[in-house]
């Protein structure tokens, strides 16, 4: 599903962030990506999002090779691709149901599908019934559940995740990280940057890590 | 399809509610927009009624032949007879002592000093219309010329000097006017660039989320061209009315300015005719103010672009 290999980064300022990363992950792997903070995390998922292009290398997603992907095409990439933010950027302005309907709309889903669908993702986060609050009135793990919810609101076959539980408990972190293996159960491919090695543990994902931009260890799952 | 439309909707709803939740703002903005298209467009109504006055008093080229008050009837006669033979003369025209006082006491207002004089101070007249490819400059002074050596003529004149001289001077003003078009539709695209780039820039989180889910350059733009289109048309339709209070402003003096001239032209207003063009062209600018400040920003959305907002964000 995601494929580098020998990838490398380096930004316009001549800091290399990645360098010579290669691994492949599976259809519906579970994948927990590791590193101290500016070890390359963001820098990778931003490769997959089409974010950012690799300097050298090849990076295939959806086995689409994304070195030559034109500018253009970027859009219909990312549909393919759901994210959650450590921050969740959610839009504080508009109600809970029209943040999750975006990719949708963004999409060009029809009215009644996408009433459909955002009422599925809320479920599958639990959170019906909040539709119409907006994101404010809500705690922070339930903010986060928005996120998640917006993510997979359009179906992506990948979900990435950018340290989505940097900003809570324990308690509410080991929630969000259940969703993502309940999701991960439907045949989403999901990876999820984290600096907490409690969740590597308690999902038993494999395990990717980064340190200084090269891939120190690939773990293979506990099955 | 119906869905598409139905966005499209939506977007001019949205676009419209966002000048009417500020509307101070928006009617200062407006205003602005009005004034870079009425001010124009008012030049160019000037300009239109000046040309059709001139045009009004704008006669073929004449040369007016003074004879001496001393010629016969018959030399008279014969003078015009021989000048309508020549092939380079359409039509001569004999304006009697007589009949040119009555025209002179009619059309100056100096009837009554003129009863004071004993004798016609006026000569009698030969007004020459030359063929229409006999009409330059250079052939007209040479007919001049000629005519000036014929016996009984005591002066040649051409009229046909200050009637160039108009034709040039208008001529100038209205490349005078195109020029201030060019700088006022500048200005006017300027205007509402730098009001598309503040809403951009106060839109920044919900542009970034939206690029970030897939959402294409033509989705992120299109609430913002229909905003810059919205300006531009609302400024054309408000430049309309300002022209039109401007009109109904100088209507009355302006009449009465000419009844004092005994002119009988009516003058133009600004018509159906200016307010479409007035909204075709500021909704028109409009769009092209915020497809470039648009473009200029959705640049940096790309992945690969020198300096990405996406990834700033994220």
């Amino acid at each position: 599903m995601i494929r580098f290999s020998q990838v490398h980064k380096r930004y316009a300022n001549g800091f290399e962030a990645l360098k010579g990363i290669t691994f492949h992950i599976e259809p519906g792997e579970l994948i927990m990506l590791t590193g101290h903070s500016g070890a390359g995390k963001s820098t990778l998922l931003k490769l997959v999002l089409l974010v950012e292009r690799a300097t050298r290398g090849q990076v295939i997603v959806n086995e689409q090779n994304l070195v030559k992907l034109p500018a253009r095409r970027t859009p219909q990439h990312r549909r393919q691709v759901g994210v959650v933010f450590q921050d969740h950027k959610l839009l504080y302005d508009r109600t809970v149901f029209d943040n999750i309907a975006l990719p949708l709309v963004v999409a060009g889903v029809g009215h009644r599908e996408i009433a459909r669908r955002v009422r599925a993702a809320l479920d599958k986060v639990s959170l019906l019934g909040k539709e119409s609050l907006f994101p404010i009135m809500l705690s922070g793990g339930e903010q986060q559940r928005v996120g998640i919810a917006r993510a997979i609101a359009n179906r992506p076959p990948i979900l990435l995740a950018d340290e989505p539980t940097g900003n809570l408990d324990p308690q509410l972190a080991d929630e969000i990280m259940d969703l993502f293996v309940a999701l991960n159960r439907h045949n989403t491919t999901v990876v999820v940057a984290t600096h907490d090695l409690r969740h590597i543990e308690r999902t038993g994902a494999r395990l990717l890590e980064l340190q200084s931009g090269r891939l120190v260890h690939d773990q293979a799952a506990l099955s | 399809m119906k869905a598409y439309f139905l966005r499209h909707a939506q977007m001019l709803l949205f676009a419209l509610g966002q000048l009417v939740r500020q509307p101070a703002a928006s009617l200062m903005t407006l205003s602005v927009n009005a004034i870079a298209l009425a001010l124009p467009a008012g030049l160019f109504l000037l300009m239109e009624n000046t040309t059709r006055a001139s045009a009004a008093w704008e006669a073929r080229p004449q040369i007016s032949v003074y004879l001496k008050s001393t010629v016969s009837e018959n030399e008279l006669t014969g003078l015009s007879d021989r000048l309508l033979s020549r092939a380079d003369i359409d039509e001569v025209i004999y304006v009697s002592a007589e009949s040119g006082l009555a025209e002179f006491r009619d059309l100056s207002g100096f009837g009554a000093a003129l009863d004071l004089l004993d004798e016609n101070p006026l000569p009698a007249v030969l007004t020459v219309y030359p063929a229409r490819d006999a009409t330059a400059p250079e052939q007209m002074s040479a007919l001049a010329t000629e005519f000036e050596n014929l016996p009984n003529v005591e002066q040649v004149q051409i009229d046909l000097q200050w009637l160039q001289r108009l034709r040039s001077l208008i001529q100038l003003a209205q490349r005078g006017l195109w020029v201030v078009v060019a700088f006022l539709a500048t200005g006017l695209v300027l205007i509402i660039s730098n009001t598309i780039r503040l809403a951009i820039l106060s839109r920044e989180d919900e542009i970034t989320i939206i690029d970030l889910i897939g959402g294409t350059p033509a989705f992120i733009r299109r609430p913002f061209l229909y905003s810059g289109w919205l300006q531009g048309l609302l400024g054309g339709i408000l430049a309309w009315i300002f022209l039109a209070l401007a009109y109904l402003l100088l209507r009355g003096p302006l009449i009465r300015l000419l009844e004092l001239y005994q002119s009988d032209l009516h003058i133009n207003g600004p018509g159906w005719r200016y307010g479409f063009i007035l909204m075709v062209v500021g909704a028109s600018l409009g769009w092209l103010a915020s497809r470039i400040t648009t473009e200029r920003y959705l640049r940096q959305l790309s992945p690969d672009a020198e300096h990405s907002i996406a990834r700033k964000k994220f």
